[in-house]
Protein backbone atom coordinates (compact mmCIF):
# COMPACT_ATOMS: atom_id res chain seq x y z
CA UNK A 1 0.00 0.00 0.00
CA UNK A 2 2.73 2.47 1.54
CA UNK A 3 4.79 1.35 -1.56
CA UNK A 4 1.91 2.28 -4.50
CA UNK A 5 1.62 5.91 -2.58
CA UNK A 6 5.16 6.09 -3.09
CA UNK A 7 4.74 5.17 -6.78
CA UNK A 8 2.16 7.18 -7.58
CA UNK A 9 3.97 10.60 -5.92
CA UNK A 10 7.17 9.53 -8.15
CA UNK A 11 4.79 8.87 -11.04
CA UNK A 12 3.06 12.80 -10.49
CA UNK A 13 6.59 14.45 -9.57
CA UNK A 14 8.36 12.83 -12.68
CA UNK A 15 7.19 15.43 -14.93
CA UNK A 16 8.93 18.10 -13.00
CA UNK A 17 11.96 16.13 -13.84
CA UNK A 18 11.84 17.22 -17.28
CA UNK A 19 12.42 21.06 -16.18
CA UNK A 20 14.36 20.24 -13.36
CA UNK A 21 17.89 20.44 -15.68
CA UNK A 22 16.83 23.58 -17.62
CA UNK A 23 15.54 25.27 -14.42
CA UNK A 24 18.89 24.66 -12.79
CA UNK A 25 20.78 25.67 -15.26
CA UNK A 26 18.54 29.39 -15.56
CA UNK A 27 19.21 29.37 -11.82
CA UNK A 28 22.56 31.29 -12.86
CA UNK A 29 20.76 34.20 -13.76
CA UNK A 30 18.84 34.73 -10.90
CA UNK A 31 22.38 34.00 -9.17
CA UNK A 32 24.06 37.02 -11.43
CA UNK A 33 21.24 38.99 -10.64
CA UNK A 34 21.38 38.66 -7.07
CA UNK A 35 24.96 39.21 -6.54
CA UNK A 36 24.62 42.65 -8.41
CA UNK A 37 21.88 43.57 -6.42
CA UNK A 38 23.76 41.95 -3.19
CA UNK A 39 27.32 44.04 -4.46
CA UNK A 40 25.59 47.10 -5.21
CA UNK A 41 24.85 47.85 -1.50
CA UNK A 42 28.64 46.45 -0.60
CA UNK A 43 31.62 48.52 0.74
CA UNK A 44 33.93 48.44 -2.04
CA UNK A 45 37.18 47.29 0.22
CA UNK A 46 34.93 44.85 2.68
CA UNK A 47 33.26 42.56 -0.07
CA UNK A 48 37.42 41.23 -0.05
CA UNK A 49 38.46 41.65 3.32
CA UNK A 50 35.30 39.14 3.78
CA UNK A 51 33.29 41.35 6.38
CA UNK A 52 29.98 42.21 4.61
CA UNK A 53 29.72 46.11 5.43
CA UNK A 54 26.56 47.05 3.48
CA UNK A 55 26.12 50.88 2.16
CA UNK A 56 24.22 52.99 0.09
CA UNK A 57 27.26 54.74 -1.05
CA UNK A 58 27.84 52.86 -4.30
CA UNK A 59 23.96 54.40 -5.10
CA UNK A 60 25.09 57.78 -3.81
CA UNK A 61 28.08 57.94 -6.02
CA UNK A 62 25.94 56.85 -9.56
CA UNK A 63 23.36 59.71 -8.37
CA UNK A 64 25.46 62.57 -6.80
CA UNK A 65 28.17 62.27 -9.97
CA UNK A 66 26.96 64.53 -12.30
CA UNK A 67 28.18 61.98 -15.24
CA UNK A 68 26.61 58.91 -13.92
CA UNK A 69 23.13 61.01 -14.10
CA UNK A 70 24.05 62.53 -17.71
CA UNK A 71 25.47 59.04 -18.86
CA UNK A 72 21.89 57.71 -17.98
CA UNK A 73 19.44 59.99 -19.46
CA UNK A 74 21.72 60.08 -22.34
CA UNK A 75 21.47 56.64 -23.21
CA UNK A 76 18.06 56.30 -22.57
CA UNK A 77 16.82 59.65 -24.01
CA UNK A 78 19.27 58.03 -27.51
CA UNK A 79 17.97 55.23 -27.37
CA UNK A 80 14.68 55.85 -27.27
CA UNK A 81 15.35 58.79 -30.20
CA UNK A 82 17.02 56.32 -32.25
CA UNK A 83 13.91 54.26 -31.73
CA UNK A 84 12.38 55.95 -33.48
CA UNK A 85 14.03 57.32 -35.99
CA UNK A 86 14.34 53.32 -36.99
CA UNK A 87 10.66 52.82 -36.94
CA UNK A 88 9.86 55.94 -39.25
CA UNK A 89 12.51 54.46 -42.12
CA UNK A 90 11.39 51.05 -41.07
CA UNK A 91 7.72 51.39 -41.01
CA UNK A 92 7.60 52.15 -44.74
CA UNK A 93 10.01 49.57 -45.90
CA UNK A 94 7.61 46.65 -43.88
CA UNK A 95 4.83 47.82 -45.00
CA UNK A 96 6.05 47.78 -48.48
CA UNK A 97 7.52 44.25 -48.01
CA UNK A 98 3.82 43.33 -46.64
CA UNK A 99 1.53 45.07 -49.29
CA UNK A 100 2.99 46.78 -52.01
CA UNK A 101 3.64 44.32 -55.41
CA UNK A 102 7.36 44.47 -56.05
CA UNK A 103 10.05 42.15 -57.40
CA UNK A 104 12.45 43.18 -54.49
CA UNK A 105 10.73 41.34 -51.81
CA UNK A 106 13.22 38.52 -51.67
CA UNK A 107 16.12 40.37 -51.84
CA UNK A 108 14.83 42.63 -49.08
CA UNK A 109 14.06 39.84 -46.70
CA UNK A 110 17.52 38.36 -47.28
CA UNK A 111 19.09 42.15 -46.52
CA UNK A 112 17.59 41.91 -43.52
CA UNK A 113 19.02 39.23 -42.08
CA UNK A 114 22.78 40.69 -43.30
CA UNK A 115 22.43 42.92 -40.13
CA UNK A 116 20.32 40.40 -37.74
CA UNK A 117 22.63 37.97 -37.60
CA UNK A 118 25.98 39.61 -38.51
CA UNK A 119 26.09 42.77 -36.42
CA UNK A 120 29.49 42.25 -35.35
CA UNK A 121 30.64 42.67 -39.23
CA UNK A 122 28.48 45.18 -39.86
CA UNK A 123 30.19 47.52 -37.54
CA UNK A 124 33.36 46.69 -38.60
CA UNK A 125 31.90 47.38 -41.93
CA UNK A 126 30.51 50.45 -41.15
CA UNK A 127 33.98 51.89 -39.47
CA UNK A 128 35.88 50.70 -43.41
CA UNK A 129 32.95 52.55 -44.84
CA UNK A 130 33.21 56.20 -42.89
CA UNK A 131 36.98 55.92 -42.08
CA UNK A 132 38.77 59.30 -43.32
CA UNK A 133 40.25 57.84 -46.61
CA UNK A 134 37.01 55.48 -47.14
CA UNK A 135 34.40 55.77 -49.84
CA UNK A 136 32.01 57.71 -47.87
CA UNK A 137 34.56 60.56 -47.41
CA UNK A 138 36.27 59.77 -50.99
CA UNK A 139 32.85 60.65 -52.76
CA UNK A 140 31.68 63.41 -50.80
CA UNK A 141 35.61 64.92 -51.59
CA UNK A 142 35.13 63.73 -55.23
CA UNK A 143 32.06 65.93 -55.48
CA UNK A 144 33.74 69.13 -53.48
CA UNK A 145 31.08 68.86 -51.30
CA UNK A 146 33.10 68.76 -48.31
CA UNK A 147 37.06 69.85 -48.60
CA UNK A 148 38.55 67.72 -45.14
CA UNK A 149 37.34 64.09 -44.52
CA UNK A 150 34.80 63.95 -41.93
CA UNK A 151 35.80 61.99 -38.83
CA UNK A 152 33.12 59.76 -37.68
CA UNK A 153 34.86 57.10 -36.56
CA UNK A 154 34.67 56.96 -32.60
CA UNK A 155 31.95 59.99 -32.41
CA UNK A 156 29.11 59.98 -30.89
CA UNK A 157 26.68 60.50 -33.82
CA UNK A 158 28.09 56.95 -35.36
CA UNK A 159 27.37 55.24 -32.32
CA UNK A 160 23.89 56.57 -33.02
CA UNK A 161 24.10 55.88 -36.61
CA UNK A 162 25.08 52.51 -36.36
CA UNK A 163 22.89 51.63 -33.79
CA UNK A 164 19.94 53.04 -35.96
CA UNK A 165 20.88 50.83 -38.85
CA UNK A 166 21.02 47.75 -36.73
CA UNK A 167 17.78 48.49 -35.23
CA UNK A 168 16.22 48.51 -38.35
CA UNK A 169 15.40 44.89 -39.33
CA UNK A 170 14.24 44.59 -35.85
CA UNK A 171 11.53 47.36 -35.75
CA UNK A 172 10.94 45.50 -39.67
CA UNK A 173 10.22 42.30 -38.28
CA UNK A 174 7.85 42.88 -36.28
CA UNK A 175 5.86 45.37 -38.04
CA UNK A 176 5.92 43.35 -41.43
CA UNK A 177 4.39 40.18 -39.21
CA UNK A 178 1.93 42.44 -37.87
CA UNK A 179 1.07 43.96 -41.05
CA UNK A 180 0.56 40.82 -42.60
CA UNK A 181 -1.70 39.46 -39.51
CA UNK A 182 -4.52 42.06 -40.95
CA UNK A 183 -6.86 41.02 -43.09
CA UNK A 184 -6.69 42.89 -46.12
CA UNK A 185 -10.46 42.63 -46.86
CA UNK A 186 -10.95 45.91 -44.28
CA UNK A 187 -8.91 47.61 -46.48
CA UNK A 188 -10.60 46.69 -49.58
CA UNK A 189 -13.84 47.10 -47.67
CA UNK A 190 -12.81 51.08 -47.12
CA UNK A 191 -11.48 51.40 -50.92
CA UNK A 192 -14.83 49.97 -52.38
CA UNK A 193 -16.93 52.68 -49.72
CA UNK A 194 -14.85 55.52 -51.84
CA UNK A 195 -11.58 55.65 -49.33
CA UNK A 196 -8.93 56.96 -51.12
CA UNK A 197 -5.52 55.35 -50.75
CA UNK A 198 -4.26 57.76 -48.19
CA UNK A 199 -7.35 57.98 -46.10
CA UNK A 200 -6.84 53.71 -46.02
CA UNK A 201 -3.94 53.96 -44.85
CA UNK A 202 -3.95 56.52 -42.47
CA UNK A 203 -7.78 55.76 -40.86
CA UNK A 204 -7.53 51.45 -41.18
CA UNK A 205 -3.85 50.32 -42.16
CA UNK A 206 -1.57 52.70 -39.77
CA UNK A 207 -4.24 51.96 -36.57
CA UNK A 208 -4.77 48.40 -36.95
CA UNK A 209 -0.61 47.93 -36.83
CA UNK A 210 -0.24 49.91 -33.31
CA UNK A 211 1.01 46.37 -32.06
CA UNK A 212 3.84 46.07 -34.56
CA UNK A 213 4.26 49.68 -34.07
CA UNK A 214 4.72 49.72 -30.41
CA UNK A 215 6.03 46.70 -30.16
CA UNK A 216 8.91 47.24 -32.60
CA UNK A 217 9.85 50.61 -30.68
CA UNK A 218 10.06 48.85 -27.73
CA UNK A 219 12.21 45.70 -28.85
CA UNK A 220 14.72 47.73 -30.05
CA UNK A 221 14.75 50.45 -27.42
CA UNK A 222 15.57 47.37 -25.12
CA UNK A 223 18.21 46.37 -27.40
CA UNK A 224 19.52 49.86 -28.07
CA UNK A 225 19.87 50.27 -24.02
CA UNK A 226 21.53 47.17 -23.43
CA UNK A 227 23.80 47.89 -25.94
CA UNK A 228 27.81 47.20 -25.51
CA UNK A 229 28.94 45.72 -28.03
CA UNK A 230 28.65 48.42 -31.09
CA UNK A 231 29.15 51.30 -28.70
CA UNK A 232 32.20 49.79 -28.49
CA UNK A 233 33.65 48.87 -31.62
CA UNK A 234 31.76 51.75 -33.69
CA UNK A 235 32.72 54.47 -30.82
CA UNK A 236 35.88 53.07 -29.06
CA UNK A 237 36.07 53.05 -25.20
CA UNK A 238 35.58 56.81 -24.89
CA UNK A 239 32.07 56.58 -25.95
CA UNK A 240 29.13 57.45 -23.37
CA UNK A 241 26.92 54.42 -23.21
CA UNK A 242 25.85 52.75 -19.98
CA UNK A 243 26.82 49.11 -21.23
CA UNK A 244 30.38 50.11 -21.98
CA UNK A 245 30.70 52.50 -19.04
CA UNK A 246 29.66 49.68 -16.94
CA UNK A 247 32.14 47.51 -18.33
CA UNK A 248 35.23 49.92 -17.50
CA UNK A 249 33.76 50.36 -13.64
CA UNK A 250 33.78 46.48 -13.82
CA UNK A 251 36.55 45.25 -15.58
CA UNK A 252 39.67 48.41 -16.04
CA UNK A 253 38.77 49.83 -12.90
CA UNK A 254 37.56 46.87 -10.75
CA UNK A 255 34.95 48.98 -8.66
CA UNK A 256 32.20 46.51 -8.85
CA UNK A 257 29.99 47.81 -6.71
CA UNK A 258 29.48 51.40 -8.95
CA UNK A 259 29.65 48.42 -11.75
CA UNK A 260 26.69 46.45 -10.13
CA UNK A 261 24.99 50.05 -9.12
CA UNK A 262 24.97 50.69 -13.24
CA UNK A 263 24.41 47.09 -14.34
CA UNK A 264 21.10 47.02 -11.87
CA UNK A 265 19.87 50.09 -13.30
CA UNK A 266 20.64 48.77 -16.93
CA UNK A 267 18.68 45.70 -16.69
CA UNK A 268 15.44 47.47 -14.73
CA UNK A 269 15.39 49.27 -17.86
CA UNK A 270 15.67 46.71 -20.55
CA UNK A 271 13.53 44.25 -18.46
CA UNK A 272 10.77 46.90 -18.02
CA UNK A 273 10.90 47.69 -22.17
CA UNK A 274 11.09 43.73 -22.81
CA UNK A 275 8.33 43.02 -20.39
CA UNK A 276 6.19 45.51 -22.28
CA UNK A 277 7.02 44.29 -25.50
CA UNK A 278 5.86 40.80 -24.57
CA UNK A 279 2.90 42.04 -23.15
CA UNK A 280 1.83 44.25 -25.95
CA UNK A 281 2.31 41.53 -28.99
CA UNK A 282 0.21 39.11 -26.94
CA UNK A 283 -2.52 41.43 -26.40
CA UNK B 1 -3.56 57.33 -63.32
CA UNK B 2 -0.72 55.38 -64.90
CA UNK B 3 2.15 57.69 -64.45
CA UNK B 4 0.64 57.44 -60.91
CA UNK B 5 1.04 53.87 -60.60
CA UNK B 6 4.31 53.99 -61.93
CA UNK B 7 5.77 56.74 -59.95
CA UNK B 8 4.46 54.51 -56.60
CA UNK B 9 6.40 51.53 -57.58
CA UNK B 10 9.33 53.61 -58.92
CA UNK B 11 9.44 55.01 -55.46
CA UNK B 12 8.49 52.09 -53.38
CA UNK B 13 11.16 49.92 -55.17
CA UNK B 14 13.62 52.75 -54.54
CA UNK B 15 13.14 53.08 -50.79
CA UNK B 16 13.65 48.96 -50.74
CA UNK B 17 16.83 49.00 -52.85
CA UNK B 18 17.97 51.86 -50.70
CA UNK B 19 17.57 50.88 -47.27
CA UNK B 20 18.37 47.34 -48.09
CA UNK B 21 21.56 48.16 -49.95
CA UNK B 22 22.71 50.58 -46.84
CA UNK B 23 22.04 47.09 -44.58
CA UNK B 24 24.00 45.37 -46.85
CA UNK B 25 27.20 47.52 -48.23
CA UNK B 26 29.19 47.22 -44.95
CA UNK B 27 29.19 43.61 -45.97
CA UNK B 28 30.24 44.40 -49.66
CA UNK B 29 32.90 46.68 -48.10
CA UNK B 30 34.39 44.21 -45.88
CA UNK B 31 34.21 41.68 -49.01
CA UNK B 32 36.32 43.61 -51.17
CA UNK B 33 38.33 45.26 -48.96
CA UNK B 34 39.85 41.98 -48.14
CA UNK B 35 40.13 40.93 -51.69
CA UNK B 36 41.64 44.21 -53.09
CA UNK B 37 45.54 45.56 -52.32
CA UNK B 38 43.27 49.12 -52.39
CA UNK B 39 40.30 48.83 -50.52
CA UNK B 40 39.30 52.25 -51.35
CA UNK B 41 39.79 52.05 -55.18
CA UNK B 42 38.32 47.87 -56.02
CA UNK B 43 39.19 46.74 -59.23
CA UNK B 44 40.11 43.33 -61.01
CA UNK B 45 43.57 44.59 -61.54
CA UNK B 46 44.25 45.17 -57.86
CA UNK B 47 42.88 41.85 -57.26
CA UNK B 48 44.86 39.53 -54.85
CA UNK B 49 44.52 37.00 -51.72
CA UNK B 50 47.49 38.08 -49.76
CA UNK B 51 45.24 39.26 -46.68
CA UNK B 52 43.96 35.74 -46.12
CA UNK B 53 47.18 33.88 -46.00
CA UNK B 54 48.53 36.60 -43.76
CA UNK B 55 46.10 35.84 -41.32
CA UNK B 56 47.64 34.53 -38.14
CA UNK B 57 47.58 31.43 -36.62
CA UNK B 58 46.04 33.23 -33.54
CA UNK B 59 42.57 33.99 -35.12
CA UNK B 60 42.72 30.53 -36.75
CA UNK B 61 42.72 29.23 -33.02
CA UNK B 62 40.01 31.96 -32.05
CA UNK B 63 37.85 30.33 -35.15
CA UNK B 64 38.16 27.15 -33.81
CA UNK B 65 37.46 27.95 -30.49
CA UNK B 66 34.09 30.01 -32.17
CA UNK B 67 33.24 26.94 -33.69
CA UNK B 68 33.70 24.36 -31.20
CA UNK B 69 31.84 27.14 -28.70
CA UNK B 70 28.84 26.70 -31.29
CA UNK B 71 28.22 22.93 -31.30
CA UNK B 72 28.85 22.83 -27.39
CA UNK B 73 26.44 25.31 -27.13
CA UNK B 74 24.04 23.94 -29.60
CA UNK B 75 24.00 20.30 -28.01
CA UNK B 76 23.98 21.65 -24.44
CA UNK B 77 20.81 23.68 -25.59
CA UNK B 78 19.29 21.05 -27.05
CA UNK B 79 19.65 18.36 -24.49
CA UNK B 80 18.37 20.91 -22.20
CA UNK B 81 15.47 22.52 -24.35
CA UNK B 82 13.98 19.48 -25.75
CA UNK B 83 12.58 17.80 -22.41
CA UNK B 84 11.70 21.04 -21.15
CA UNK B 85 9.49 21.93 -24.38
CA UNK B 86 8.00 18.37 -24.02
CA UNK B 87 6.64 19.06 -20.34
CA UNK B 88 5.71 22.66 -20.93
CA UNK B 89 3.25 21.46 -23.89
CA UNK B 90 2.53 17.90 -22.68
CA UNK B 91 1.85 18.49 -19.43
CA UNK B 92 0.30 21.23 -16.58
CA UNK B 93 2.20 22.79 -13.72
CA UNK B 94 1.40 24.93 -11.09
CA UNK B 95 1.94 27.98 -12.50
CA UNK B 96 2.69 27.55 -16.17
CA UNK B 97 2.47 31.01 -17.36
CA UNK B 98 4.88 32.09 -14.48
CA UNK B 99 7.40 28.89 -16.02
CA UNK B 100 6.68 29.75 -19.70
CA UNK B 101 8.16 33.74 -18.45
CA UNK B 102 10.52 31.99 -16.65
CA UNK B 103 12.11 30.25 -19.34
CA UNK B 104 11.74 33.17 -21.93
CA UNK B 105 13.44 35.39 -19.15
CA UNK B 106 17.24 35.44 -21.06
CA UNK B 107 15.68 37.03 -23.85
CA UNK B 108 14.49 40.00 -21.43
CA UNK B 109 17.39 41.02 -19.89
CA UNK B 110 20.66 42.97 -21.19
CA UNK B 111 23.22 39.96 -21.72
CA UNK B 112 25.98 42.85 -20.23
CA UNK B 113 24.31 43.09 -16.65
CA UNK B 114 23.90 39.36 -16.80
CA UNK B 115 27.36 38.18 -17.67
CA UNK B 116 28.72 41.69 -15.23
CA UNK B 117 27.04 39.19 -12.41
CA UNK B 118 28.24 36.24 -13.64
CA UNK B 119 32.03 37.95 -13.61
CA UNK B 120 31.86 38.86 -9.64
CA UNK B 121 30.54 35.30 -8.87
CA UNK B 122 33.10 33.44 -10.96
CA UNK B 123 36.04 35.53 -9.56
CA UNK B 124 35.10 35.38 -5.79
CA UNK B 125 33.37 32.07 -5.30
CA UNK B 126 33.47 29.60 -8.08
CA UNK B 127 36.55 29.47 -10.21
CA UNK B 128 35.05 29.14 -13.59
CA UNK B 129 36.56 32.22 -14.94
CA UNK B 130 38.48 32.18 -18.30
CA UNK B 131 37.54 28.33 -18.39
CA UNK B 132 35.43 26.78 -21.23
CA UNK B 133 32.63 25.65 -19.19
CA UNK B 134 32.26 29.26 -17.46
CA UNK B 135 31.80 30.80 -21.03
CA UNK B 136 29.61 27.87 -22.20
CA UNK B 137 27.20 28.25 -19.17
CA UNK B 138 25.42 31.67 -19.95
CA UNK B 139 25.72 31.14 -23.67
CA UNK B 140 23.44 28.19 -22.78
CA UNK B 141 21.40 30.41 -20.99
CA UNK B 142 20.77 32.94 -23.35
CA UNK B 143 20.25 30.24 -26.06
CA UNK B 144 17.27 27.91 -24.18
CA UNK B 145 14.65 30.68 -25.55
CA UNK B 146 15.82 30.53 -28.90
CA UNK B 147 15.58 26.42 -29.10
CA UNK B 148 12.54 26.63 -27.03
CA UNK B 149 10.31 28.53 -28.72
CA UNK B 150 10.52 26.57 -32.33
CA UNK B 151 10.48 23.25 -30.32
CA UNK B 152 7.99 23.91 -27.88
CA UNK B 153 5.59 25.17 -31.59
CA UNK B 154 6.55 22.08 -32.72
CA UNK B 155 5.30 20.16 -30.14
CA UNK B 156 1.88 22.04 -30.34
CA UNK B 157 1.46 20.66 -33.70
CA UNK B 158 2.30 16.86 -33.21
CA UNK B 159 -1.25 14.66 -31.81
CA UNK B 160 -0.44 13.30 -28.30
CA UNK B 161 -2.58 10.10 -30.19
CA UNK B 162 0.18 9.20 -32.59
CA UNK B 163 2.52 8.44 -29.25
CA UNK B 164 -0.47 6.82 -27.60
CA UNK B 165 -0.72 4.24 -30.63
CA UNK B 166 2.91 3.53 -30.85
CA UNK B 167 3.17 2.82 -27.33
CA UNK B 168 -0.09 0.19 -27.80
CA UNK B 169 1.53 -1.54 -30.47
CA UNK B 170 4.19 -2.49 -28.16
CA UNK B 171 7.25 0.43 -28.99
CA UNK B 172 8.98 1.31 -25.58
CA UNK B 173 9.45 5.05 -24.58
CA UNK B 174 12.89 5.33 -26.41
CA UNK B 175 11.42 3.82 -29.50
CA UNK B 176 8.77 6.69 -29.23
CA UNK B 177 11.04 8.50 -28.88
CA UNK B 178 13.79 8.13 -31.68
CA UNK B 179 11.06 7.20 -33.78
CA UNK B 180 7.63 9.34 -33.44
CA UNK B 181 9.01 12.67 -31.25
CA UNK B 182 12.58 13.85 -32.61
CA UNK B 183 11.29 12.94 -36.21
CA UNK B 184 8.22 14.94 -36.23
CA UNK B 185 10.02 18.00 -34.15
CA UNK B 186 12.88 17.72 -36.80
CA UNK B 187 12.02 21.15 -38.00
CA UNK B 188 11.37 23.11 -34.55
CA UNK B 189 15.03 21.58 -33.90
CA UNK B 190 16.65 22.66 -37.14
CA UNK B 191 14.89 26.10 -36.51
CA UNK B 192 16.62 26.78 -33.16
CA UNK B 193 19.67 24.57 -33.56
CA UNK B 194 20.43 27.43 -37.13
CA UNK B 195 19.78 30.61 -34.78
CA UNK B 196 21.63 29.59 -31.59
CA UNK B 197 24.73 28.65 -33.88
CA UNK B 198 24.94 31.47 -35.71
CA UNK B 199 24.66 33.56 -31.85
CA UNK B 200 27.02 31.61 -30.59
CA UNK B 201 29.72 31.39 -33.19
CA UNK B 202 29.54 35.18 -32.61
CA UNK B 203 29.99 35.36 -28.73
CA UNK B 204 31.03 38.68 -27.96
CA UNK B 205 29.80 40.17 -24.80
CA UNK B 206 29.87 37.37 -22.43
CA UNK B 207 33.75 36.24 -23.66
CA UNK B 208 35.00 39.92 -23.02
CA UNK B 209 33.66 39.85 -19.65
CA UNK B 210 34.12 36.22 -18.54
CA UNK B 211 36.65 35.32 -21.19
CA UNK B 212 40.50 36.02 -20.31
CA UNK B 213 43.33 35.43 -23.07
CA UNK B 214 43.15 31.87 -22.90
CA UNK B 215 39.26 32.13 -24.77
CA UNK B 216 39.37 35.00 -27.45
CA UNK B 217 36.85 33.87 -29.91
CA UNK B 218 37.06 34.86 -33.29
CA UNK B 219 34.49 38.11 -33.49
CA UNK B 220 36.63 39.47 -30.36
CA UNK B 221 39.88 38.35 -31.67
CA UNK B 222 39.38 41.37 -34.24
CA UNK B 223 38.33 43.80 -32.00
CA UNK B 224 41.53 42.83 -30.03
CA UNK B 225 43.14 42.96 -33.39
CA UNK B 226 42.04 46.52 -34.35
CA UNK B 227 43.00 47.88 -31.05
CA UNK B 228 46.26 46.48 -31.44
CA UNK B 229 47.61 46.92 -35.39
CA UNK B 230 44.23 49.81 -36.55
CA UNK B 231 42.35 48.98 -39.13
CA UNK B 232 44.10 47.03 -42.29
CA UNK B 233 42.92 44.53 -45.01
CA UNK B 234 43.66 41.96 -43.14
CA UNK B 235 41.00 42.60 -40.57
CA UNK B 236 38.72 42.61 -43.28
CA UNK B 237 39.45 39.24 -44.39
CA UNK B 238 39.27 38.03 -40.47
CA UNK B 239 35.95 39.69 -40.36
CA UNK B 240 34.76 38.81 -43.79
CA UNK B 241 35.97 34.83 -43.12
CA UNK B 242 33.48 35.04 -39.77
CA UNK B 243 30.88 37.06 -41.91
CA UNK B 244 30.61 34.30 -44.74
CA UNK B 245 30.28 31.66 -41.98
CA UNK B 246 27.59 33.63 -40.05
CA UNK B 247 25.48 34.39 -43.25
CA UNK B 248 26.02 30.75 -44.51
CA UNK B 249 25.08 29.05 -41.23
CA UNK B 250 21.85 31.67 -41.64
CA UNK B 251 20.82 32.00 -45.29
CA UNK B 252 21.69 28.76 -46.80
CA UNK B 253 20.95 26.41 -44.10
CA UNK B 254 17.81 28.22 -43.69
CA UNK B 255 16.72 27.88 -47.02
CA UNK B 256 17.36 24.53 -48.16
CA UNK B 257 15.76 23.69 -44.43
CA UNK B 258 12.78 26.32 -44.28
CA UNK B 259 12.72 29.72 -43.43
CA UNK B 260 9.80 29.24 -40.64
CA UNK B 261 11.62 30.12 -37.42
CA UNK B 262 14.19 32.98 -38.87
CA UNK B 263 13.42 35.45 -36.07
CA UNK B 264 15.42 36.32 -32.73
CA UNK B 265 18.27 37.65 -31.93
CA UNK B 266 21.12 39.30 -29.07
CA UNK B 267 22.64 42.58 -28.79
Amino acid sequence: MRYNKWKIRIKKSRKYLLLVPSLVVLLSLFASLSMLLVISFLDKDSFWAGDYRFTLQNYIIVLKQSYYVRLLLYTIVNSALLSIVALILGYPFAYILARGKTKLKEFAQIALVFPLYGWVYFCYGLVYIFLPRGIFNSILMGLHLISEPIMLWQSRLFVLMALTLLSIPLVVLTIHSNILGIDPIFEDAARSLGANPIQVFLRITLPLSKTGIIGGTLIAFAINTGAFIVPLIVGGAKVDWLGVAMYLRMTYMMDWGVGAALALVLFIVTLVSSYCYSVVLEK
Amino acid sequence: MKIKRFLISVLSNGYLLIISFTLVAPFLIIALGSFCTDVFRPSISNFTLEYYFELTSAFWRSVKLSVIFAFTTVICTLALAIPAAYGLVRYNYRGKAFLNTLFMSPLMIAQSSFCAGLMIIYMRYIDLYDTFWGIVLPLVVVSIPYTLRPIMSSFQGIDISIEEVAESLGANKLKVLVYIILPLIGPGIIGGTILVFSTAINVFTITMFLGGVNHVPAAQRIYVDLQMRGLNPTLAAEANIMAVITLFVVLVLTRILGAKYLKGISF
